[in-house]
């Protein structure tokens, strides 16, 4: 049996498929699948890309590369384009890596609390509420199929964006003794689906039987701003609905200042977080564009007050490990900075969440708030004179830690919306 | 081992929880969950 099982074709796939996995997992080739697509240097800055000793350059591509073992650092001349033509052995052509030589991207560090409230495209469904009615329980949409996390963007064949829009229509069709007609938008796709309206002898209305919600609101924190143009970005994740954790689409929505009155602090698995009165016009105004995942961002409509001294955008792989400050508020309107220290940068050439885990150093922030808590999204982190990041995140059973995104990809992502 | 999944449960800062895998977080975290697996490979 054994004999049987360890044929020379055996062995020879065996050895094949050990010599396929060794080469798949060496180095070289490694460093080969982690070129990235495309690379984007800042005027008078470098960046450092992972390199193969197996590969070279076309010598069209060699002016502003120079390659040392296993990295490669790409310097921004001046601005444009080029490529870089890369060989295998030296000989075989193999990828041409896009290099796009930018202006330094200058924008105003924020740290400011706002109030953010937006409305959503559409209403989402939250809740069934099972209707009383003729002695006995009820679910009208739940039997019509709208399922919970459904969006409804369609009444009656007209858009919709307020519960309350909604309610007015469930009351005339009651009153008609007609049925609903809503349009859903499921996790899949679209449909329309007929709702009849009950009378509810608890809440003497007509309902369907659902609860819907048609808005978020919140506070967090001003990222950074263009001082020219006065887009801004904010939150540093996006705003995403309580059931199906997936981002909603904003309709319309606005920013204003925010007065921070009240802290609670955060103790393993028990967040902290802000507590915040909103202010008028004083202070940030502002809309509300877009919400993607690394946060809101939309135009100021006019300056913060404060200093307004603009500071580079780091690319991720000018963030390091080390000491940093964060800019936030904690008591009032006025921002301060306190000490954190990145424990680990994540290397990235594409745009993702988890940018950089950092710990919280200073000791008025830990006596304060415990490290890390709700209503900090969004605050700068600032390194080496770059703003380098945005907090986004905190583990729940340690909360001096906390996880940021880089802030070069909201700028990405401001500039795209 | 006690509370090794708490190491990766995360809470954005509008209040919704996320949950992801830090291994490099694990491993500073706690060293011995990591030498325990290390031994049986």
């Amino acid at each position: 049996m054994r004999q049987h099982f360890w044929t020379k074709r055996r062995i020879v796939g065996l050895i094949a498929a050990g010599i396929t996995v060794g080469i798949g997992l060496s180095r070289p080739v490694q460093n080969m699948a982690a070129l990235p697509d495309a690379v984007m240097v800042p005027q008078g800055q470098k960046v450092v890309l992972p390199w193969s000793s197996w590969l070279s350059l076309s010598s069209a591509s060699v002016g502003p590369v120079n390659i040392s073992g296993n990295v490669a650092q790409v310097r921004g001349m001046t601005p444009g384009r080029f490529l870089l033509q890369t060989k295998l052995f030296g000989w075989l052509p193999w990828r041409q890596v896009p290099v796009e030589v930018t202006k330094p991207i200058y924008e105003v560090p924020g740290g400011e609390s706002m109030g953010v409230l937006v409305n959503t495209e559409g209403l989402v469904v939250t809740q069934y509420a099972p209707v009383w009615s003729h002695g006995r329980f009820e679910d009208p949409a739940e039997q019509a199929g709208i399922d919970k996390g459904d969006v409804i963007v369609q009444v009656n064949h007209r858009p919709v964006y307020s519960d309350r829009a909604l309610a007015q229509a469930v009351q005339q069709a009651g009153r008609r003794h007609q049925a609903v007609m809503l349009g859903v938008q499921g996790s899949r796709s679209f449909h329309l689906r007929s709702v009849r309206a009950l009378w509810s002898s608890q809440h003497h209305r007509w309902q369907i039987g659902i609860l819907v919600q048609d808005g978020a609101s919140g506070v967090g924190t001003l990222t950074f701003y263009n001082p020219h143009s006065l887009q801004y970005a904010a939150l540093g994740h996006s705003i995403t609905d309580g059931l199906t954790r997936s981002p909603v689409e904003v309709h319309s929505g606005r920013v204003t200042g925010a007065d921070i009155v009240g802290i609670i602090a955060g103790t393993a698995n028990a967040p902290g977080q802000k507590i915040g009165v909103l202010t008028g016009g004083q202070d940030i105004q502002g809309n509300v564009r877009h919400n993607g995942i690394f946060g809101i961002t939309g135009t100021l409509w006019h300056r913060p007050y404060g200093p307004a001294k603009p500071l580079p955008v780091a690319l991720p792989d000018q963030v390091t490990p080390g000491p940093a400050h964060i800019i936030t508020v904690l008591h009032g309107q006025r921002t301060h900075a306190y000490a954190v220290r990145i424990l680990k940068t994540y290397p990235q050439w594409a745009p993702h969440t988890k940018g950089l885990l950092f710990e919280v150093d200073d000791p008025r922030l830990l006596s304060q708030t415990g490290g890390v808590i709700q209503g900090m999204s969004g605050s700068p982190i600032i390194q080496n004179g770059r703003i380098v990041g945005a907090v986004t995140h905190v583990l729940v059973s340690r909360p001096s830690l906390g996880y940021g995104c880089y802030a070069y990809w909201m700028v990405k992502q401001k500039s795209l919306t | 081992m006690a509370g090794d999944h708490e190491f990766v449960r995360h809470i954005s800062l509008n209040g919704s929880a996320e949950r992801w895998w830090d291994p490099w977080l694990i491993i500073r975290e706690q060293p011995f969950f990591y030498g325990f697996f290390l031994a049986l490979s």
